[in-house]
């Protein structure tokens, strides 16, 4: 039975010269353009921070999560493909090291309204501030070290039993990392949840939506499966599982792209309707706000257009999720769409003009992509960097022969 | 293509394994199969007899596009057209509250839909009597019926069905069934 098929395919990643001057030059790019949105001021600069460290963030995160997921469900399709995901949670760390800016920012700076709150003797300051429990920015220092520690040890915990597999081959690490999963999926979804509140929702204070976290959950995922897949086509182009990783790895990665967009889709959707449908001030603002002017085409047009639309149309015939290059620009437009979302989040909060709220940027911030390509650069370096560290194919885990068989 | 015509001949197997090895073998000797019959979905069967990619999936795009399209048509004539309704002073033609009623009944048009064209496409309907090749054909018996055409090999056929281990060889009449047949009684 267990008779592993011999594959002639190099065993180690070595980042490929070009691949690494890619990443160290969209680095340099994304630092030139962090640098010049300074002169839009502090606001603008740290737009494209918030948005680009979570962006990225987001996927180690999901890399975290998709490993448990696999230990919990006893899914044995991803073992091939499991060194990509593990080489991503290896950027948590230095994620952490973005995220000093924006802890710098809520202590230094007002870019968040919450951290130094004036008092107008009107009713939006008032609502902010009742939210000073929670909203300050010492309490935010502190959490954003739990978050962060949960994440970073749970990845190392989970990385660690697949590595000392590699070793010994015992079975006893694949339950090691069952055990270390059920508990990380509660704790994934409780901190991921307040982390989107702390960094993103909080950017609009007295907005709140109880489907925020799963909201941003759904985006991760998104996100994190189009990286996934276009890592994976990455490496097959470079020359390595070319014989291991098959159109029925891709098909899984497919159906886990398309229906994580329409997840993302409907909690979107969701979201909207049921505070178009109450009808309460305090939750309409921040729609409000994107309802008028030219923000309606980005928040109502290209993001549910590019984020679910695109993809769900490309990914729904089977022939195109087996279909590297088809998956490939399905990726790409979900990788856009998470900039869409994620800017429209943050660029236009909403301010009261005669107590009507209003968008208070325009369109034109959109200048912060050049941000996100820098982080971008830095996360793909990490991953590369960290896809070194191991062999590509984990031989000695026991799914491993049924991965290498998996048929769709 | 099979024919009414034809005589046919079948193996039965007692394993998944060498039902599919024997199916590979006769698509590669180029058979013209009447049907395989197994108890359960045999995974690569489809593949191994070389069957096309089912059009079942067209069926439930289709009709669920169709679903999508009657829910906004129904809504649209009951609250809009036919008598405006005032809910909550919201417009009397809502898209966002459209969009669930929209999504439920695509679903309901997709499935309900891709379940009739199944029935339809295997004319299958209630009472219908069962074709039986082999008593335990819905147990635990794999049957591989080959129709007797004009490019027939009997000789290639009863090799490839008794190397792989065929429990049973027949050539019976295009309309054999067990219950028809002389072990029907039994």
């Amino acid at each position: 039975m267990a008779t592993v098929t011999v594959m002639d395919e190099p065993e180690h990643f070595s980042f490929p010269v070009l691949a690494k001057l890619a990443s160290v030059g969209m680095m340099v790019l994304g630092l030139i353009a962090f640098g010049l949105t300074w002169i839009g001021g502090v606001e603008l600069a740290m737009t494209g921070w918030v948005i680009a460290a979570w962006y990225c963030l987001g996927f180690p995160l999901f890399a975290t999560l998709f490993i448990s997921i696999s230990h919990l469900s006893s899914s044995g399709w991803h073992v091939v493909i499991k060194r990509v995901p593990e080489a991503m949670t290896r950027y948590l760390p230095v994620a952490a090291g973005t995220f000093v800016l924006i802890a710098l920012a809520a202590l230094f700076s007002d870019f968040y309204d919450w951290a130094h709150p004036v008092d107008h003797g009107d009713l939006h300051s008032e609502l902010i501030a009742g939210k000073t429990a929670w909203l300050n920015p010492s309490s935010f220092v502190i959490r954003m070290a739990i978050y962060f520690g949960v994440w970073i040890a749970a990845s190392w915990a989970l990385v660690r039993a697949s590595r000392k597999q590699d070793v010994d081959g015992d079975v006893k690490h694949t339950t090691t990392g069952r055990r270390v999963a059920a508990p990380y999926a509660a704790l994934f979804a409780t901190t991921v949840t307040f982390a989107s509140i702390d960094y993103i929702m909080s950017v609009e204070p007295t907005w709140f939506s109880t489907m925020f976290g799963v909201y941003q959950f759904a985006g991760i995922m998104e996100s994190g499966f189009a990286m996934l897949a276009l890592l994976l086509i990455f490496l097959q182009q470079t020359g390595y599982l070319r014989k291991s990783v098959n159109e029925n790895h891709y098909h899984n990665v497919g159906i886990w792209l398309l229906a994580s967009a329409t997840f993302w889709a409907y909690i979107w959707f969701c979201q909207f309707m049921l505070i178009w449908y109450s009808n309460i001030p305090e939750e309409t603002q921040h729609y409000l706000a994107r309802w008028e002017g030219p923000w309606f085409w980005v928040s109502f047009g290209l993001n549910p257009l590019i984020n679910w639309v695109i993809p769900f149309l490309i990914l729904l015939p089977r022939p195109n999720k087996r279909n590297p290059k088809m998956l490939a620009i399905a990726a790409f437009f979900a990788l856009g769409g998470r900039f869409i979302d994620l800017w429209q989040l943050v660029a236009p909060r909403s301010h009261p003009v005669d107590g009507i709220p209003h968008a208070s940027a325009g369109v034109w911030t959109v200048v912060v992509v050049g941000t996100l390509v820098g982080v971008l650069g830095l996360f793909l370096f990490v991953t590369l960097k960290a896809l070194e560290k191991a062999p590509l194919l984990a031989k000695k885990d026991p799914y491993y022969v049924e991965s290498v068989h998996h048929h769709l | 293509m099979p024919d009414e015509e034809n005589k046919l001949f079948f193996g039965v197997f007692t394993d998944e394994d060498d039902c599919l090895e024997a199916v590979k073998a006769c698509t590669e000797a180029n058979f013209t199969y009447h049907d395989v019959l197994a108890p359960y979905a045999v995974h690569g069967l489809d593949r191994a007899m070389g069957l096309p990619f089912s059009k079942i999936t067209w069926v439930t795009f289709l009709c669920g596009m169709m679903g999508t399209t009657i829910a906004f048509l129904g809504m649209g004539y009951m609250s809009h057209w036919d008598w405006p309704l005032n809910i909550g002073g919201k417009e009397t033609l809502p898209i966002p509250a459209m969009i669930p009623i929209m999504f439920e009944l695509t679903v309901l048009f997709g499935g309900v839909c891709t379940m009739l064209a199944l029935f339809a496409f295997c004319f299958l309907f209630p009472g219908k009597q069962a074709r039986l090749f082999h008593a335990r054909q819905t147990d635990d018996r794999f049957v591989i019926v080959l129709e007797m055409d004009e490019d027939f090999n009997e000789a290639k056929a009863r090799e490839i069905f008794t190397a792989n281990h065929a429990e049973d060889i027949r050539e019976v009449d295009a309309d054999y069934d067990i219950n028809s047949g002389p072990e029907g009684a039994a």
